[in-house]
């Protein structure tokens, strides 16, 4: 595979997290206005979002592996 | 001999992990500044809303979904740099900057002076926690900017290379951060009833 079809690949998969990621947002405003007491729901959606970023946006198993060297 | 122990004896890490390693303990301990205010809200004011408080949970919304918009395109800016596709990192990058600029805006030049309309005073009640966590995060969104500016520009430079490139990784992975401490800011803020 060359650089520029791994670097729309990697691109797809930055659209998926990120339409994920709008999803849950979304999600999370509608329990906000429609449920009452959403404590337990809006902590929940928050955790799935901030796993999101941490796994796919800002890469935290690089700390414990060597992958993405540069 | 004595060379060929003091090899073996080298660390096992490179650079580029200590770089790393460095950079997450940064932001563990900024993690505990934004726990502190997380703690705070809930330890003054419960899990509800305070009577008489209404944020505008529209505005909360938009530029919720301007932030993640950011944290793509800034994702987007490393790996086109990582691959080598120096006009995607730049059109990104600047992508990036704008939205932060705006979601900056509209925090400290629209919320803020509206803020006192929905029962948000800077000095008293809920608005002291309110405008404490909006202004600890507005100023970490300050210098997330500033840091994406000077990236930017030494990149229109060529100061990086898919070989080379901390500088870019590490000011995408702060922004990156920046939207993570929004994503429980945010609803502490705007949603919980």
């Amino acid at each position: 595979m060359d650089l520029q079809s791994k670097l729309a690949g990697k691109f797809r998969l930055g659209w998926i997290v990120a339409g994920g990621l709008t999803l849950l947002t979304l999600v999370e405003y509608w329990v906000a206005t429609a449920v009452t007491g959403n404590l337990p729901y809006i902590l929940v959606i928050a955790i799935l979002k901030a796993w999101l970023i941490l796994k796919y946006f800002m890469h935290i198993s690089q700390v414990w592996d060597e992958e993405g060297e540069h | 001999m004595a060379a060929h122990t003091a090899a073996h004896a080298a660390p096992r890490f490179n650079k580029l992990a200590l770089n790393r390693l460095g950079l997450w303990l940064f932001m563990l301990s900024e993690t505990m500044i934004f726990i502190i205010l997380l703690v705070t809200r809930f330890v003054l004011f419960g899990t509800g809303m305070p009577e008489g408080i209404e944020v505008d949970q529209l505005l909360g919304l938009v530029i919720t979904i301007l932030l993640l918009a950011s944290s793509i395109s800034a994702y987007r800016a490393e790996t086109a740099m990582a691959h080598g596709n120096r006009d995607a990192f730049q059109r990104n990058m600047l992508l990036t900057i704008i939205m932060g600029t705006v979601f900056l805006l509209a925090v400290v030049a629209w919320e803020w002076p509206l803020a006192p309309h929905h029962g948000l005073h800077l000095q008293e009640g809920f608005g002291i926690v309110f405008f404490a966590m909006t202004g600890m995060h507005a100023f970490h969104v300050l210098t997330g900017v500033l840091m994406l500016i000077i990236v930017y520009l030494n990149g229109r430079n060529g100061a990086y290379s898919p070989e080379s490139y901390w500088g870019v990784e590490a000011t995408v992975k702060y922004w990156h951060f920046v939207d993570l401490v929004w994503v429980f800011f945010y609803p502490a803020l705007y949603l919980l009833n």
